[in-house]
């Protein structure tokens, strides 16, 4: 993806999960999640991703809450 | 009713399924049994309904194979529906020319009465003792001495070996201070059967969170005699207890009956409450004494898995106590029991659960990703194989001390040492006829040959092995050469296959030396 793909792709992603709502983004980023997923060629690649993600979520600890 | 006979070379603790296949295939083997059941029949209620291609053929073996045919409900493939629409509908690999349906139902109470029947055709070598429970066991080197409740008191019955076919709750277990070990699901299923005539064809059907039942899964399963099987999820704050009362059972029942247009008139016959387990022995040997069925493990239902890999315990375990019992195979071949079965559970324990995380999700993060791609299912075909339930196939002994070196060039895995030995539709002088009705008994050579039969192998019966000779001509679909691996039509091979139809090993050319050879080195005599 060049970065201005990457960019229209960031802001309907965003555009998209705001007029849904707050309530409803755990759904809808599973949705999109999953959805890209099932068009990854490789699943040791989404699996060492999902690991990295992981990681740096323990390492930040659990968010405040607001 | 008689005393039991106070000496045997095997007691069979439990007449279930699975202790009654095995006295079956032991008789099969010339090997004398004693099946010990505690209840006065056959099981009532609403237990194993689907039956492999793999168990059908055991059973074949066991005798109860035309009878099983007869009553039982072949299917092929299933829909899923998420509310209101469907969201998968699924195929199982079948084609023509296999020997069974990959899948058929039938009550368990049937395939239990079926093997009996065939067990009375072989009054000499199998005895069931109805009414008579196993109370205690006392094993030693040379044997066991069990304790049975009948109904003419306590009675002592010394024998060689003992298998505890005796089910989720096994006495035999638990005298011998074993534990079944893993985890279980926390999510609990309605069972219900019911009667109701149907015009539906026969598949396996799945509803997520149906208006009929909002929030819930539910499965249907057609049976025999007109039989609906019904799963429904109950809610995580249910009282179990309550939920398996008529009164909170029949309206959900009928809720959903009439959301699918079933409006033929119904009566409840069954119901009952459980939930998945991933349950096992960490060894099924332990001396004189063997765990098969669910005295050796628990597997979720969703894999279906559970009577159908007692089956295969049956089917693994019989010939070698036979040979072992015959002086014809060492000690040791009983270990390869536990070794290849452990295995095996432990493979259904992994894909029952794979199963199970998707239709009793075991938390937040599965629930929500199951929502997601049910959603998702609707219009993305890609998501699909995450609803398909994945059915049944027999384990690949990976690793088992049985399984001998291959040898030579292949061009398919499929027939590898420890794999299950592929069917395959040939041509004999007598009319079509497929390979695996050759399985059940002895060891099997298979003969890929160019032309008459080199002396040597004409001479493996000498051995204990029996031959069939597939030459080319009786293999016009060339699926045998195919699936057992040989480069081409004019290749030649011996595959040697177990009396429970895995393959024991393979090697290129007709010379049965390594053959014979490994045969010694194992202690497998004639």
């Amino acid at each position: 993806m060049t970065d201005s793909d990457l960019d229209r792709s960031y802001t309907a992603l965003c555009e998209s999960m705001a007029e849904l709502g707050p309530q409803r983004t755990q759904l809808f980023l599973s949705m999109v999640c999953l959805s890209l997923m099932a068009r990854h060629e490789r699943a040791d690649d989404v699996i060492a991703l999902i690991g990295n993600v992981a990681a740096q979520c323990h390492a930040e600890g659990q968010p405040q809450n607001p | 009713m008689a005393a039991l006979s106070p000496e045997v070379p095997v007691l069979i603790a439990g007449g279930g399924p699975v202790g009654l296949t095995l006295a079956a295939l032991l008789a099969r083997q010339g090997i004398r049994s004693l099946v010990a059941e505690a209840d006065e029949g056959y099981c009532s209620g609403s237990r194993a309904i689907c039956i492999s291609r793999r168990s059908q053929e055991i059973l074949g073996w066991a005798g109860a194979g035309p009878a099983l045919a007869a009553k039982s409900l072949p299917w092929t493939g299933g829909r899923s529906y998420w509310r209101g629409t469907e969201v998968l509908h699924f195929q199982m690999p079948s084609e023509p020319t296999q020997r069974f349906a990959p899948m058929v139902n039938i009550q368990q109470y049937h395939v239990e009465q079926f093997v009996d029947q065939a067990l009375q055709g072989v009054p000499g070598l199998a005895t069931v003792s109805w009414s008579s429970r196993v109370a205690d066991v006392r094993p030693s080197a040379s044997g066991v001495e069990a304790h049975v409740d009948t109904p003419q008191g306590r009675q002592t019955v010394r024998a060689g070996w003992l298998v505890a076919c005796d089910g989720g709750r096994s006495t035999v277990r638990d005298k011998l201070g074993l534990q079944l070990e893993g985890t279980q699901y926390e999510g609990r299923y309605v069972i219900v059967d019911i009667r109701q005539k149907t015009r539906r064809p026969v598949e396996r059907l799945a509803w997520f969170d149906p208006p009929s039942n909002p929030g819930s899964t539910l499965l249907m399963h057609r049976q025999p005699d007109d039989v609906w099987r019904i799963d429904y999820q109950i809610r995580d704050d249910e009282d179990p207890a309550e939920a398996v009362k008529p009164q909170n059972v029949l309206p959900r029942v009928q809720s959903h009956l009439a959301m699918i247009g079933e409006d033929e008139p119904w009566e409840p016959l069954w119901i009952s409450i459980y939930n998945a387990k991933c349950l096992t022995l960490p060894a099924y040997r332990h001396g004189r004494v063997f765990f098969a069925g669910d005295a050796a493990h628990l597997v979720p239902i969703f894999g279906v898995r559970g009577l159908n890999s007692g089956l295969d315990d049956a089917g693994n375990l019989a010939w070698k106590l036979a040979r072992v019992i015959e002086g014809r195979a060492p000690d040791t071949l009983l270990d390869s029991y536990s070794v290849e079965r452990v295995h095996a559970t432990r493979e259904n324990l992994a894909y029952g659960a794979k199963s199970t995380e998707f239709m009793a999700p075991p938390n937040f993060a599965f629930k929500l990703m199951r929502e997601a791609a049910l959603r998702l299912a609707v219009n993305d075909p890609a998501v699909r194989p995450l609803i398909n339930p994945r059915q049944s196939s027999p384990i690949q002994y990976l690793g088992s001390p049985l399984n001998l070196p291959q040898q030579g060039e292949w061009t398919s895995e499929q027939a590898a040492p420890g794999a299950p030995a592929p069917e395959s539709l040939l041509q004999g002088p007598g009319g079509p006829f497929h390979l695996t009705q050759a399985f059940g008994k002895d060891l099997l050579c298979l003969v890929f040959g160019d032309g008459a039969l080199p002396e040597a192998v004409a001479r493996l019966p000498e051995h204990g092995v029996g031959v069939l000779d597939i030459p080319a001509e009786a293999d016009p679909l060339g699926q045998a050469r195919q699936r057992y691996g040989l480069p081409d039509p004019g290749a030649t091979a011996l595959v040697l296959v177990r009396p429970d139809g895995y393959v024991m090993g393979r090697w290129r050319g007709l010379d049965p030396a390594s053959l014979l050879a490994a045969l010694q080195n194992h202690g497998l005599t004639a």
